[in-house]
């Protein structure tokens, strides 16, 4: 007798098929993520690993949980909160309209998830719509953390192989192996402009090249002035000097002059120059938020 | 009168004791302290007869043999104090459930360590008396007072007449009226009650055929399901306490100096202190707060916040607090705590204070005495722990040396699987079996939250392989199992790794 019902499959993670089933005793709505384990292998996946010891310390209200890690000779369960639906297919039913409140409060949201982690020393590292789950209430959670990590102790060797190309800041594209919360940072502002704009993303580029030059394009080259260091980084190469053309009321027309100022504090090509999870929270941007949100407190 | 008839008494329990633990389990008497004696008559010999002072009882048993009256209680006590430093796990035990002591060992080591907490247990063990109620007022009353004081419970006897299973592991002696001994027989329980005893033994047999097939999650004392049925890890998926404010325990034990990131650097122990007191001149101290604050200790794991105020005062507590159970015993870790940079010198230096500066003497000593001296103290500090201070040393060291081949495994990789290993081995389930699988484990664990992936993630695996002489199948399965036993909590803080950074970088 298995404790949960498998339902139906939500989709194919990074590592595992991911099924949303029922428990059979609380009759609770689940998602298993499966992962299958041989023996000849390199034994637990990392990802799996790394949610599972991270997820364990980051008990939060914007965070997915783990509710449970079953294990046997062959397969690996884990056993998370079931979310209705993540923001990629929330955009997908929105057909071009979104409420600003809503963006306001998922912005929100995010940031305050972020905050935790990054006070917890994890940085989460894959950052983007498909990875931000959704439920009925309109509370936002944080998951996927199977491309974490911690940090604290500084060492050159972080993978420069992480987040998603699209929301992958300029320090990392540039191979750089040494990064902090701001990797994070960068990928929750492409984040609160895509929800600005009900979906479309902001730099949706087909290669690194391509990346760059789009986030050039609108935010203007860098220069050793303005991120000194940059050109050390390992695989650097000097672009064109693009000057910011288009302002962000262009790229976010909707979004009002507070929110376009949080947009840009966030998008700043240099990491040290970003800001952080816990002073976008106290951004003015949000002093109008819905309070039952603000103080919505884990 | 009085003292002389005692000592008359004495002498006969004397001479009871010896006979009883010289009686062979299994008739070779080499688990007997008659096995130090050439087999002749003498061994047949009863020396129950005559009040024959035992001879042969010689060393830590040597409490039998001291002529003066001592009072059962502390006779008692001293014998268990002497098993229980021989071997802890088996005192331990002994309080809980008396027959786990006697595990059904195989090979000679074990077997005779066994015998010995056999011998010595039953010294205060019952005589099974089966015609006890036919005994005679006089010879009851006799008997009785010798019984008494071999077994202070003063519960004795009848039980003998009962089923089996009421024996647990002990010797039955039939005697005559007379108190002629007719019948000994010896009762040992085949199903190994003290698992992690038992498991050891088999693991030995087991490693010199190949070392395949030991159960990782027993091993490591986690209970699952069997027949492949899911095991649930639900429980383990609270978040770690933060004891952010653990107090840092002062690794020194200088009272002079309460400058510690000066003694930090410091690199010796220092134990023979040699200062100099107005009125007494030069003045000598040995090991003087060597008890002090060794290890801070938490009975409960939920730690009050009183209680962590207290702990820095309760610097004099020493040791382990075991609860009342005489089980759980919590320590809190340190990265220090195990692996104390300091303990390289034992007692072989002599630090001479002077007003304006402070140098330390250290003799010569032979390396192999140092070891021991340096075991010696680890173990006394850590009773619980299987492994020595030097080989915990050098199995740091082959991890090290695993990463360094490795150019992308950095050294925080290998001081993070430090505190992996450590953590397992204060939990006391590391033993010489599975110190390194478990090793490897921690340090592949520790690769995987540390980027290593791919082609490096491979060719770590195997060299973890190589260099411990593990086989990956076995490796791979103790990965899940050390990360069952951490509770999942490979999400350490920053200061628990640092420290093992710092000397790593330090060191190459």
């Amino acid at each position: 007798m298995q404790k949960y019902e498998k339902l139906e499959k939500i989709g194919e993670g990074t590592y595992g098929t991911v099924f949303k089933a029922k428990n059979r005793e609380t009759h609770e709505i689940v998602a298993l993520k499966r992962v299958r384990l041989d023996d000849d292998d390199e034994g637990v996946p990392s990802s799996a690993l790394r949610e599972i010891c991270l997820l364990k310390e980051l008990k939060h209200k914007n965070i997915v949980r783990l509710y449970d890690v079953l294990h046997s000779d062959k397969k690996l369960t884990l056993v998370f909160e079931h979310c209705d639906q993540d923001l990629k297919k929330y955009f997908d039913s929105l057909n071009g309209d979104i409420d600003l409140d809503v963006v306001k409060s998922f912005m929100y949201q995010l940031l305050r998830g972020l905050a935790f982690c990054h006070s917890h020393n994890v940085l989460h590292r894959d950052l983007k719509p498909q990875n931000l789950l959704i439920n009925k209430n309109g509370e936002l959670k944080l998951a996927d953390f199977g491309l974490a990590r911690a940090f604290g102790i500084p060492v050159k060797c972080y993978s420069a192989e992480v987040v998603t190309l699209w929301y992958r800041p300029p320090d990392v594209l540039f191979g750089a192996k040494l990064y902090t919360t701001s990797i994070d940072m960068w990928s929750a502002g492409c984040i609160f402009a895509e929800l600005a704009n009900a979906g479309r993303p902001l730099f949706p580029g087909s290669d690194v090249d391509d990346q760059l030059r789009r986030i050039f394009k609108l935010l203007g080259t860098p220069t050793e002035e303005t991120w000194s260091g940059m050109s050390q980084l390992p695989d650097y190469k000097p672009f064109p000097i693009y000057q910011p053309n288009m302002s962000l009321s262009q790229v976010v027309p909707k979004l009002g002059n507070r929110g376009r100022d949080l947009l840009q504090r966030l998008l700043v090509c240099n990491p040290m120059g970003r800001m952080n999870a816990e002073d976008a929270m106290s951004h003015q941007y949000f002093n109008d938020l819905n309070p039952a949100i603000k103080n919505d407190r884990c | 009168m009085a003292t002389a008839l005692k000592r008359q008494r004495s002498r006969r329990r004397l001479a009871a004791v010896t006979f009883l633990s010289n009686i062979s389990l299994d008739g070779s008497y080499k688990d007997t302290r008659l096995a130090l004696l050439p087999r002749n008559g003498a061994i047949t010999k009863t020396p129950f007869i005559g009040e024959v002072v035992p001879e042969e009882s010689d060393g830590p048993d040597d409490c039998f043999s001291e002529p003066e009256q001592q009072p059962h209680h502390i006779l008692r006590e001293k014998l268990q104090q002497n098993s229980a430093k021989r071997c802890p796990q088996r005192a331990a035990a002994r309080h809980g459930n008396c027959s786990d002591t006697h595990s059904s060992s195989t090979d000679s080591e074990g077997a005779i360590a066994a015998c010995r907490t056999i011998s010595e247990e039953y010294a205060f063990k019952p005589v099974r008396n089966r015609n006890e109620s036919e005994c005679s007022e006089s010879e009851r009353h006799f008997h009785g007072s010798s019984s008494e004081s071999l077994e202070p419970h003063g519960a004795k006897s009848k039980k003998t007449k009962s089923s089996k299973d009421k024996f647990g592991s002990e010797r039955i002696m039939l005697v005559t009226a007379k108190h002629t001994p007719m019948m000994v027989c010896s009762y040992v329980p085949q199903k190994k009650c003290n698992r992690s005893e038992s498991k050891r033994e088999t693991h030995r047999k087991r490693n010199t055929s190949l070392g395949d097939g030991l159960d990782p999650f027993d091993s490591l004392g986690i209970e699952r399901v069997k027949d492949g049925q899911e095991t649930s890890y639900g429980y383990l998926l609270t978040p770690s306490k933060t004891v952010k404010d653990v107090p840092k325990r002062s690794t020194i034990d200088d009272p002079t100096d309460e400058n510690r990131s000066a003694n930090q650097r410091h690199m010796v122990a220092r134990t023979k202190v040699l200062s100099w007191q107005p009125e007494y001149k030069w003045c000598f101290s040995y090991d003087h707060n060597a008890h002090r604050g060794t290890a801070h200790v938490v009975t409960t794991p939920a730690i009050s916040h009183q209680q962590q105020a207290q702990l820095p005062q309760s610097d004099e507590t020493t040791e382990a607090e075991v609860d009342g159970e005489g089980g759980e015993t919590t320590y809190v870790y340190h990265p220090e705590l195990l692996d104390d940079p300091e303990l390289i010198a034992g007692k072989h230096r002599t630090l001479l204070t002077f007003t304006s500066y402070m140098t330390s003497v250290i003799d010569y000593v032979k390396p192999s005495d140092l070891k021991k001296e340096i075991n010696d103290k680890f173990r006394a500090k850590f009773p619980h722990i299987q492994l020595t201070l030097s080989k915990l040393r050098s199995i740091k060291r082959e991890m090290k040396k695993i990463a360094k081949q490795e150019s992308d495994v950095d050294l925080l990789t290998v001081a993070q699987a430090y505190v992996y290993f450590e953590k397992l081995i204060l939990r006391g389930l590391i033993n010489k079996q599975n110190r390194k699988l478990c090793a490897g484990a921690s340090l592949i664990l520790s690769a995987k939250l540390n980027d290593v992936k791919g082609d490096t993630l491979k060719l770590l695996i195997e060299k973890t392989e190589t260099t411990f002489r593990v086989n990956r199948k076995e490796l791979i399965a103790y990965e899940f199992a050390v990360l069952v036993a951490l509770e999942f909590a490979l999400h350490v803080p920053t200061w628990e790794v640092y420290p093992h950074y710092q000397r790593l970088l330090y060191d190459s």
